[in-house]
């Protein structure tokens, strides 16, 4: 997946996996990368382990993670505990295009039409579609449904409801929440089809819409790291004098999104986040470190087939390998590299996604020597 | 000859819709298929009867007549029934039946329980039938030997306007058929009004010339009104004085005794209707049809009510038929079209086998040989009397609920599957889908139920016993092919983040099948995640499920099966374990289906009216997952210390994992695990909490308890330490267009569950409602309630024990 930064720079978008593994090997950490972008950290021959996965961390409950999938519900909470919202009506595609518009009526426009629940799957097409009226409301709705209309369990799990909400700006702020503070802000145009791949810039989120976006991650029990959506016009004035609301919580810190705002920012909020999962789980972490000398090792590969792949994707990712051994079994191979902690992760999540000729391993391990 | 003795009682329910194939989905309660069986002098005889209960839904008619057929049958096995001639045969089964109708109650169930009464007297006339080896007509008392309608029979809707169309349409071509008489039978009552004008009409058409000269109008006025049906009647006579036309009134499902038939009779209706399920029995229709034709010979006389779903009314009904002086007509076509019957009872032959999609509640008892009911064929649960009313994934979010209520709590309900419980004290447990509470890390779902390969690489680095496997794209069939072939057939297929079983092939063991177990997974709803292919163990599938470092539960899961008594057939024995499975939340929506066991038997063995051996097990399908109809078996208090160990083991090996379900393949749960191969296949972070709780055998584990107990020690909540049985509930609901009609639509939801409801305050957006009853439907209304009737949209739903007083007891 590519981006356009704010910069105009054509760059790959990493994962927040990535991000962490570059922040624990430079502060001299272990780490296992295994699929689903789960890292698991902790120091060298240390009992105590951090699992964090797709970036979210130890502190985020199953039952806060699972609520954030569910738009409707969300939202219904978060108002339950005065959080602004949009307004929504909730509608069936069976209720006919007749309905929306008439609950755009009541709302008022611009409005958005979106499922109920989240889509889980990562390739889901942008899932709420703006309009500004009621010809564009009319093809939102097309678009929507033809989205659902793909046959596919994932979509049918909506049961055929859908949601038609005010927008009350015409801008998205992303803020990142951590351990209660709002520490970074993104804004970019709108919501719906932007919401992908629309061009973002850097912001300082004022005052006020920080405590918006604080009391909408405290809301949620159980959200360690979460990044709040607002909908707001200017997100560096005062939200007492300009509609806003929170249209979405995730638990995911999404540092991709800052980092293409303002690069380095991603590897800057990683390090505020794994000293903040490292202190929960009781792992003291050291000072960074530009360069590192690790033991690299991959398991679940055959020693006959992978072994020049292996080497050919060393050296493309500015790593240098000094020593190369393979176990008894010819499927695990350890490496002692010496690497950029970026250059490093940026290797482990190659190998372990499978970007790496036919390399399926099923862990990448790193461990400082 | 002897006497004939009831030694078993068999009572089966079906749905007849089901049955003629007007609907598939079984409803909760239907008629009852009642058979006796009894030893007579030349060896075992049986006897079959139909309990015409079905009724509306939510009537309580159903029920009642099935607590009053169980009572009845009870009363009559064992009993000895005179069989040397029919006469003192007849007046045994009059003594028996007056016996067992004593017993009918004079509450709303008093219609329901002369509808189960014909059943029984025609189930002990087919078997005395048998056992003197006459038909039914001559225990009755044959008037005749053959019986022929003469009535040409039309429905009417009861919208007076389009009826007479109807008729018009229908009876114009036969206008001058002589001697066609119509029988026009309304499905619908008129108000006195709409009926003079119909009889108006009708009168006006035949003295025209332009109806056939001779009608029969079927019971038009409610019962209540019956007293009109002869001013309906000297209505016609007076219009059609003086025409050879002949309009007779009839009076219908209001003739249930003597005195109603006097009453019809001297009230001046020319034409009865007598139908045996709501007389109470053939033998009474029988007295009131020869009283009927004594009194008034000219009578028109037509037997039955509704068209008979099965076979067995039918062949009573035409019994009857040939037992009656005179009759014009019966209800049915299927009746008119039956043979002549010249064997012994009823003689039809019934299989059960037929009923198998159709079947309810099975009950048998044969306490000649072992003096109780047969033992239920699973455990059954009360929960399932309400959670049927519940989405699945809603049932596991609505135990948890429930226990929070019970104990003490109160809840905000946001969605079937999303609630947050709360103290008094700001004390705050959030549940969200599935059985995701704030107890577990998000991370360790999302490493154990979002990726296999994850899981397992964790697993394995933990030393924890997994299969060995590797991860494909979804488009590497290739590749997954050179592995299976390197680590060896058989295999197991399966979509790395899959749940629930969904696309996933076990004992793969060829390329082709290897090829059609990726066809499976691209099919399936996760044709584009990665594919995990390993090697299969082995063994037995257990689900182990972990709490707090502790197993909680363990479960075996098996295929369906039916274990054979000597007695009964393979069909008995499915219908015999729905009716379990219809009493179970677990399995109340996975009934045994006919084509599937027959699928699944193959060439094996397709005969479902073979009896198989005793203690002979027969499995019916393949279906392992309780959650989608197969069997599981508490086996905890068995588990051996080893493999709890392990599993504990496993749930460790996650950081953040405090709730998990483990599941394993074991050779045997009671075995040492280093003695057996073994192997871990799956974490669920989210493990569903009705397999626990509804095992088909052994004992319940109230692991939603428990689960609501760790996470609120784990978050300082305070809860009861009992939990309440009985609870007074406060339901406020908040949320756009509710008012009047939501009100109204929760109130008898309330009423549906068994629950006394005070009148709901209705707002537009607020309604609230208090309710008081079992702890398991009234914390179950709130599930309800949050979905409310179509056009509502609840936002939450806050519920609050109160006391009867009406005030707080939840919040501290």
């Amino acid at each position: 997946m590519s981006a356009v930064t704010g910069h105009g720079q054509p760059r790959r978008t990493r994962s927040d996996g990535t991000y962490l593994i570059e922040a624990s090997v430079a502060r001299g950490l272990g780490f296992v990368l295994v699929a689903n972008d789960a890292v698991f950290v902790g120091q060298a021959g240390g009992p105590a382990e951090l699992c964090v996965a797709q970036g979210v961390g130890p502190g985020t409950t199953q039952a806060s993670a699972a609520l954030a999938r569910e738009p409707d519900t969300l939202r219904a909470m978060l108002a339950d505990r005065q959080v602004p919202v949009p307004e929504t009506r909730t509608l069936r595609f069976s209720d006919g295009a007749d309905a929306a518009v008439a609950a755009a009526g009541q709302l008022g426009y611009p409005v958005a039409v979106r499922p109920v629940w989240g889509i889980r799957r990562p390739d889901a097409p942008a899932l709420a579609f703006p309009a500004d009226d009621e010809e564009s409301l009319r093809a939102a709705l097309a678009a929507l449904a033809a989205a659902f209309d793909t046959g596919d369990a994932e979509f049918e799990r909506v049961r055929g409801r859908y949601l038609v909400e005010h927008v009350p700006a015409r801008c998205e702020t992303r803020a990142l929440v951590v351990a209660g503070r709002c520490v970074a802000g993104v804004s970019r145009p709108a919501t719906g089809a932007m919401a992908r791949d629309g061009a973002c810039r850097a912001i300082a989120p004022h005052r006020w819409l920080r405590q918006v976006v604080e009391h909408a991650a405290d809301a949620v029990d159980g959200l360690d790291v979460a990044t709040v959506t607002v909908a707001v016009d200017d997100p560096e004035q005062s939200v007492r004098r300009q509609p806003h609301a929170v249209t979405a919580i995730e638990p995911h810190p999404r540092l991709g999104l800052f980092d293409q705002a303002d690069p380095g920012t991603g590897a800057t909020l990683a390090h505020a986040i794994l000293e903040r999962y490292a202190r929960q789980a009781g792992i003291s972490v050291g000072s960074g470190r530009a360069e590192q000398d690790v033991e690299l090792t991959i398991a679940g590969l055959d020693s006959g087939r992978d072994g020049e792949l292996l080497a050919g994707a060393m050296p493309a990712h500015r790593v240098v390998a000094t020593e190369r051994r393979w176990d008894a079994s010819g499927t695990q191979c350890t490496v002692a590299v010496r690497a950029t902690p970026a250059a490093l992760a940026d290797l482990a999540a190659e190998l372990m996604h499978g970007s790496v000729g036919e390399l399926r391993p099923r862990f990448v391990a790193g461990m400082p020597r | 000859m002897g006497t004939v003795r009831v030694a078993s009682s068999t009572l089966a329910e079906y749905d007849p819709a089901v049955l003629v194939g007007t609907t598939r989905r079984r409803a909760a309660a239907g008629n009852v298929l009642i058979r006796l069986e009894g030893d007579a002098p030349h060896g075992r005889c049986t006897g079959w009867g139909e309990a015409l209960t079905r009724a509306r839904r939510g009537s309580g008619e159903p029920d009642a007549a099935w607590r009053y057929l169980v009572s009845a049958v009870r009363h009559i096995e064992g009993q000895h029934l005179p069989c040397t001639t029919t006469t003192e045969a007849r007046d045994a089964i009059r003594g028996l039946v007056r016996d067992v109708r004593r017993e009918v109650p004079d509450n709303h169930g008093r219609i329901a329980a002369r509808k189960a009464l014909l059943g029984i007297e025609v189930a002990l006339l087919d078997l005395v039938g048998g056992a003197l080896d006459v038909p039914v007509t001559d225990i009755l008392g044959r008037y005749t030997d053959r019986f022929d309608a003469t009535l040409v029979t039309l429905e009417l809707s009861g919208e007076v306007t389009a009826d007479l169309a109807a008729v018009h349409a229908a009876t114009g071509h036969s206008v001058d058929r002589d001697g066609a008489a119509w029988w026009l039978d309304p499905r619908g009552y008129l108000s006195y009004p709409d009926a003079e004008r119909l009889v108006l009409e009708l009168a006006t058409g035949m003295s025209r010339g332009s109806l056939p000269r001779r009608m029969v109008l079927g019971q038009v006025l409610r019962t209540a009104e019956r007293a009109h049906l002869g001013d309906l009647q000297r209505l016609a006579d007076r219009l059609l004085a003086g025409s050879e036309a002949d309009l007779r009134v009839m009076a219908g499902s209001s003739v249930t005794s003597m005195r109603r038939l006097d009453d019809a009779i001297g009230g001046g209706c020319r034409a009865v209707q007598l139908n045996p399920e709501r007389i109470g029995g053939l033998l009474a229709t029988r007295e009131l049809a020869e009283a009927a034709l004594r009194r008034a010979p000219d009578t028109t006389l037509v037997l039955g009510g509704r068209e008979p779903h099965h076979q067995v009314t039918g062949a009573a009904l035409r019994q009857l038929a040939m037992a009656v002086p005179r009759v014009d007509h019966t209800a049915g076509t299927s009746v008119q079209s039956l043979p002549a019957t010249t064997g012994s009872g009823l003689g039809c032959e019934v299989s059960l086998a037929e009923l198998i999609d159709a079947a309810g509640r099975y009950r048998r008892r044969d306490p000649v040989v072992t003096g109780t009911a047969a033992p239920e064929a699973g455990n059954s649960y009360p929960e399932a009397g309400y959670t049927r009313r519940l989405r699945t994934l809603a049932v596991r979010s609505h135990l948890v609920e429930r226990e929070a209520l019970a104990h003490g709590l109160s809840t905000v309900r946001y969605s079937q599957e999303v609630f947050v419980a709360r103290d008094g004290s700001g004390g705050r447990l959030q549940f969200g889908a599935g059985t995701h509470a704030s107890l577990s890390s998000a991370t360790s779902f999302m490493v154990a139920d979002h990726h296999k390969g994850a899981a397992y690489a964790v697993l394995a680095r933990a030393g924890v016993a997994v299969p060995d496997g590797q991860v494909f794209a979804p488009g590497d069939l290739r590749g997954a092919t050179v592995y299976a072939r390197s680590l060896g057939y058989p295999v197991v297929v399966k979509p790395v983040a899959g749940t629930g079983g969904t696309a996933v092939s076990t004992g793969v063991s060829s390329d082709a099948e290897l090829a059609a177990a990726f066809g499976a997974v691209h099919a399936s709803r996760f044709a584009h995640g990665d594919v995990q292919v390993e090697r299969h163990l082995p063994g037995r599938v257990y689900r182990i499920v972990v709490l707090d470092g502790a197993v909680v539960a363990a479960l075996l899961r098996e295929p369906p099966s039916v274990t054979g008594d000597g007695t009964l057939t393979l069909a008995e024995l499915i219908i015999a374990s729905n009716s379990s499975r219809a009493r179970n939340p677990l399995s109340h929506a996975f009934p045994l289906i006919r084509e599937g066991v027959l699928a699944h038997l193959g060439e094996k063995d397709p005969s479902m009216d073979e009896v198989p051996d005793k203690g002979q097990r027969v499995v019916v399908g393949s279906e392992t997952s309780g959650t989608h109809g197969g069997e599981v078996t508490d086996v905890l208090d068995e588990l051996h210390d080893t493999i709890a160990a392990e599993a504990v083991r496993a749930v460790r090996a996650l950081p953040g994992m405090r709730f998990c379900g483990i599941d394993m393949i074991l050779e045997d749960h009671r075995c040492p695990l280093p003695e057996q191969a073994a192997g871990i296949c799956e974490l669920n972070a989210g493990p569903g909490l009705l397999t626990p709780q509804f095992p088909h055998a052994g004992a319940p584990r109230y692991v939603a308890r428990q689960l609501l107990h760790a996470t609120a020690r784990e978050h300082g909540v305070v809860v009861t330490a009992e939990p309440a049985t009985e609870l007074c509930l406060a339901l406020d609901a908040e949320g756009q267009a509710l008012g009047e009609e939501y009100g109204a639509w929760l109130h008898t939801r309330a009423t549906e569950l068994g629950l006394a409801a005070a009148e709901p305050t209705c707002g537009r957006e607020q309604v609230n409602i208090r309710v008081r009853g079992q702890v398991g439907p009234a914390s179950a209304l709130a599930a309800l309630a949050i979905g409310g009737p179509g056009g509502a949209s609840p936002r939450s739903v806050t519920t609050r024990p109160v006391n009867s007083e009406g005030s707080e007891t939840g919040e501290r």
